[in-house]
């Protein structure tokens, strides 16, 4: 079965500006891809051309099969998309907006249960135009949750949200993905939110694909750094600096964190011991999101 | 296709409906009917009072209504361009051609709205105020009541063609644009340059505002007790109009479909 | 006026140009399309060839036309002028002299005194005038000198050698008094009694031998007019029979005038106004016609101005037929009115031909429509002059007939410097033009038989401030047929 969706190296121009270069990329059905990169990596870019809204330069865009060019009317409904900042009629209620959006997806849709869906029963009498910033957001995910999509485009849909409200957008958004099998593209500057909902992390960095690897294994044990408590921390952290297998050894509130060059962590707690110091623990570090991200991008 | 456009339209409609700004070209007009009747009284006097709607309608449409159809017509898609809302409709499953087509009715609707309404304003005052009898020159009727009706109703719909190149002129225009009053003003801009040179190039036959008061010819001959004829003025005023209402219509697609939609 | 000119033969008729000294052309008249030119034609010579007299020289034909160079000066004589069968009658004062032209100069065919019932030049500038006063009413190939006077018809029948008055037809209405404005009955320095003055106003047509008398007065609503017609018997002493009398009440603004052969007098006119329809104001000019004496009025209205002329016999069949122009700068609404006005150089012109049928009646619809295009000078809101001659009427004249056919032709002044002639071709005018006249000043147009060859000729007059007066010579295109 074919990929949900299929970028094969898609290039994006406007003007002498390349946002978008020789991009591949594939996401499965159900997969929950998150989109990273700096500001102008090309992300919006990228949900662009996946909903229609901009054409590629060059390569070829597929999704559920189909180009979204060609067969664009057999994609729509079965697609959702929210874009940064999304805008409605504001001089229309919020149930009238999404009536109005709903009829256009040709969908019979009851609009009272994506409302409450995304927490917005209360207010579907109110103007759009006098809802706050996080309401408008949860309209825009409202919009797209219209018709049950079986994909999701979502460009930073937490923007604007509290905490609570981020929360329970991820959640909603881990439920579609775990018991609907909906695919999910979702942009975001947060770490944390990709690291929660995000099966797979895709980075770009001027345009380009730098990194994509499952969030499981990006953010896996890294062997070569460890935590250790120790009583007089402050001897046994000079003491492994001096070690030619110890890359850095940097005392921090109170813990060793020791990243080894080409030694291992038995080598470490044994040469501690036999240095006379009481060992209390050996915590393996786990890598962030964060430090990979940075790490990929060089900074 | 046709079921999406219609839906599109229905949607466009409902919006419309409800902000108050499509009301003003329609409250306009009527004040410019009501204005009219300043200039130009109506009296049971015995004699008909075709002359005040002669005098009203082409007022009334042909320098305000017009007016109005570009300006509402050039907001069209630069207010969803700037408001970013055509990005929420054009991730549906619509056509951007179709979508266009939605707006294009809509303009039409309007238009329409404004021919109907100055119709009503301007007969309903004859009739009201007046007298619409036949139209007679010493004690003999030239044209019945019913000749009259005929020859305004023909001449409503053949004012859709003009009006059609308009509408069309004007959402090409809005495609053109990121926001309402930059499209505003291209296009009445624009239409008034050419309405200045268009004499003077001898381009005028080919400009479909030359024709927009050719509809109601005969019926202001009529009024004049002159026998004018439909043919061929209103053969132009038909080709022409419609060869441009299609011209702007395929050119806004054009430049529909080439716009990225990323902002 | 420059002697540059170009006349182009296109697809017909072709043109001669000629430059005709002291030629002045009145414009035609609306309800008969004739030419009242202050000219005469005569074969003075005899050589078959109708020479042209006008009021101070005379100029013979060579080839066909009058040469400027083949002047012949006039009598110096201070008398009204006619012409008959190349002999040039004068009534001076006091006398006749009747001359005919030979072997270089003027000799006198018959001379006598006489004492005219009426002898009033009409105006001071001296020398000849030209009047209409030969008849021949006996049709004996002889004319008679007919004069209205303020008695009646004078009458002079030529006896052997002279001419005396045979008769005074007694046809005339009876004066009335004027209608002057107020007036002192008792002034302080003198007790008299000022009475108005007396006048009668009446139109006399002598046609043969009857003569037919028509007067007007004010009537409620219009004018009331008196039409009597009496049969003229020249071999009985010109015993006057009457032969109708009728009245005939009418809108204002008819004139009388006749529009077929059926001998009974017609009446037409027209008048324009601004149409209340439009807040530009847009003329309708109205004409109007009775050809059953006053029973029923025909009427067309066409958005115009004053055209130069409304009635015309334009298929030769003897019944007169009507023009309508339509301007088409005001063809449309307001807007696009304004527009054109302000604008436009390039202005639609329509001309629309109605024939007369046997009944007297004329068509609803247009018979024949000819569309013309007239480039300004400048848009019509700068009034220049040639703006204001457009709005006038009198660019465009389709009183000749420039190939012979019997049909009326069109020209059109359509710039500042040029005329297009349009020939009739059986259904309608075609599109391009069979002859273009181009010259260099800007010119009054007219358009009359000056050689009397039966092809109307076309008369450039060289405009002087807006002033009919010649300010120079005349040119004058003669046409020579196809």
């Amino acid at each position: 079965m074919p990929a949900c969706i299929q970028i094969a190296q898609v290039t994006k121009t406007f003007g002498a500006t390349v946002a978008v270069s020789d991009l591949s990329l594939e996401v499965e059905t159900g997969e929950v891809l998150g989109l990273l990169g700096p500001n102008g990596a090309g992300k919006s870019t990228t949900l662009c051309m996946l909903s229609g809204l901009v054409r590629p330069t060059s390569g070829t865009i597929a999704l559920f099969g189909k180009d979204p060019l060609v067969q664009f009317l057999d994609i729509a409904p079965r697609m959702g998309v929210l874009m940064e900042r999304p805008a409605f009629y504001n001089h229309l209620s919020v149930r009238k907006n999404l009536s109005l959006l709903a009829a256009l997806s040709g969908r019979e849709v009851t609009i009272d249960r994506t409302l409450d869906l995304v927490g917005l029963l209360r207010v579907a009498s109110q103007k759009v135009g006098k809802l706050s910033r996080g309401m408008r957001q949860r309209v825009g995910l409202a919009q797209a949750l219209i018709g049950d999509p079986e994909l999701l485009l979502l460009d930073e849909p937490t923007s604007g949200l509290d905490v609570e409200s981020t929360q329970e957008m991820l959640h909603l958004l881990r439920r579609l993905a775990d018991e609907a099998h909906v695919t999910i593209v979702f942009s975001s500057h947060m770490m944390h939110e990709v690291e929660s909902l995000c099966d797979r992390v895709a980075i770009l960095n001027g345009g380009r694909l730098v990194a994509c690897e499952a969030t499981d294994d990006l953010m896996s044990y890294d062997s070569s750094a460890v935590d250790v408590v120790v009583e007089a921390p402050e001897g046994a952290a000079r003491r492994l600096a001096d070690q030619a297998w110890v890359e850095s050894a940097t005392l921090r509130s109170g813990r060793i964190e020791v990243r080894l060059r080409d030694g291992t962590v038995p080598q470490l707690t044994a040469f501690l011991v036999a240095s006379g110091y009481k060992v209390s623990g050996v915590i393996p570090k786990r890598r962030t999101l964060q430090e990979y991200f940075l790490k990929v991008l060089n900074v | 296709m046709i079921g999406r456009i219609w839906t599109a339209y229905t949607v466009e409609l409902r919006k419309a409906l409800r902000s108050a700004s499509t009301y003003v070209g329609p409250v306009l007009v009527m004040l410019a009917v009501a204005g009219a009747l300043v200039v130009h009284p109506v009296d049971r006097d015995g004699a008909s009072d075709y002359g005040f709607v002669a005098y009203a309608t082409p007022l009334a449409l042909n320098l305000l209504g017009i007016f109005m159809t570009l300006v509402f017509c050039s907001g069209l898609v630069a207010s969803e361009l700037s408001h970013g809302t055509i990005r929420m409709v054009l991730v549906r499953p619509l056509l951007r051609r179709e979508f266009l087509a939605a707006k294009l009715l809509l303009g039409m609707t309007y238009a329409l709205g404004l021919v109907v309404l100055v119709a009503a304003s301007a007969w309903g005052t004859a009739h009201a105020l007046g007298d619409t009898a036949g139209v007679g020159y010493g004690g003999e009727i030239l044209y019945t009541t019913s000749q009259m009706r005929w020859a305004y109703g023909a001449g409503m719909l053949l004012s859709m063609a003009p009006f059609a190149a308009a509408v069309s002129y004007a959402v090409f225009i809005s495609t053109l644009t990121r926001s309402t009053g930059p499209a505003a003003a291209l296009s009445l801009g624009l239409w008034l340059l050419v309405e200045g040179i268009k004499h003077p190039l001898g381009i005028e036959a080919y400009v479909f505002s030359t024709y927009l008061e050719t509809p109601w010819r005969v019926f202001s001959g009529r009024v004049d007790l002159i026998d004018t004829a439909w043919f061929p003025e209103a053969k132009y005023c038909l080709g022409v109009s419609l060869a441009m209402a299609l011209t702007f219509a395929f050119l806004s697609v054009y430049v529909l479909n080439r716009r990225n939609l990323n902002e | 006026m420059t002697a540059t000119a170009l006349a182009l033969a296109l697809t017909g008729v072709s043109f001669i140009a000629h430059d005709i000294p002291g030629l002045s052309v009145d414009s035609v008249d609306p309800f008969t399309g004739q030419n009242s030119g202050r000219f005469r034609n005569a074969d003075l010579d005899g050589d078959g060839h109708p020479d042209l007299l006008l009021a101070d020289s005379a100029y013979r034909s060579v080839d066909g036309w009058p040469d400027a160079a083949a002047a012949i000066e006039m009598p110096e004589l201070r008398a009204a002028c006619d012409v008959w069968q190349g002999l040039l009658y004068c009534r001076v004062r006091a006398g006749l002299d009747v001359m005919e032209w030979g072997e270089g100069h003027w000799r006198p065919v018959l001379t006598h005194d006489i004492v005219w019932a009426r002898w009033r030049p009409p105006d001071d500038s001296g020398g000849l005038w030209f009047e209409r006063f030969l008849h021949d009413m006996d049709a004996d190939g002889v004319p008679e000198i007919v004069i209205p006077a303020a008695t009646g018809l004078s009458v002079y029948v030529r006896d052997e050698t002279v001419y005396r008055e045979a008769a005074v037809l007694d046809v005339l209405p009876p004066m009335a008094l004027c209608t002057d404005g107020p007036q002192r009955l008792w002034p302080a320095d003198a007790r008299s009694i000022r009475f108005p003055s007396r006048a009668m106003h009446c139109r006399l047509w002598l046609d043969g031998r009857h003569v037919t008398v028509i007067t007007d007065e004010e009537g409620r609503g219009g004018e009331v007019w008196h039409v009597r017609r009496f049969a003229v018997d020249p071999r009985c002493g010109f015993e006057m029979t009457e032969l109708e009398s009728m009245q005939i009440a009418l809108p204002p603004g008819f004139e009388p005038c006749a529009l077929n052969g059926d001998g009974m007098v017609d009446f037409a006119g027209g008048d324009w106004s601004f149409s209340d329809r439009m807040p530009v104001p847009s003329p309708v000019f109205e004409t109007q016609a009775t050809t059953d004496g006053g029973r029923s009025i025909q009427v067309r209205r066409s958005r115009s101005f004053t055209p130069k002329c409304s009635f015309i016999d334009f298929d030769g069949d003897g019944d007169a037929d009507m023009i309508t122009e339509s301007m088409g700068v005001f063809d449309g609404g307001v807007r696009e009115t304004a527009n054109r006005m302000l604008t436009s150089r390039d202005v639609a012109h329509a001309i629309e031909v109605r024939f007369q049928d046997a009944r007297g009646r004329f068509s609803e619809k247009a018979d024949v429509c000819v569309r013309v295009t007239i480039s300004l000078d400048k848009p019509l809101w700068r009034q220049t002059d040639f703006g204001n001659r457009y709005l006038a009427g009198e660019l465009v004249d389709i009183s000749g007939d420039f190939n012979g056919d019997g049909y009326r032709d069109l020209a059109v002044q359509n710039s500042p410097n040029r005329i297009s002639l349009f020939e009739y071709a059986g259904r309608g005018f075609p599109r391009q033009p069979a002859a273009l006249l181009a010259f260099d000043d800007d010119a009054e147009v007219l358009v009359a038989d000056v050689n009397a060859d039966g092809l109307s000729d076309v008369a450039l007059v060289p405009r002087d401030g807006g002033s009919r007066a010649p300010s120079g010579k005349t040119k004058v295109y003669f046409a020579q047929g196809e």
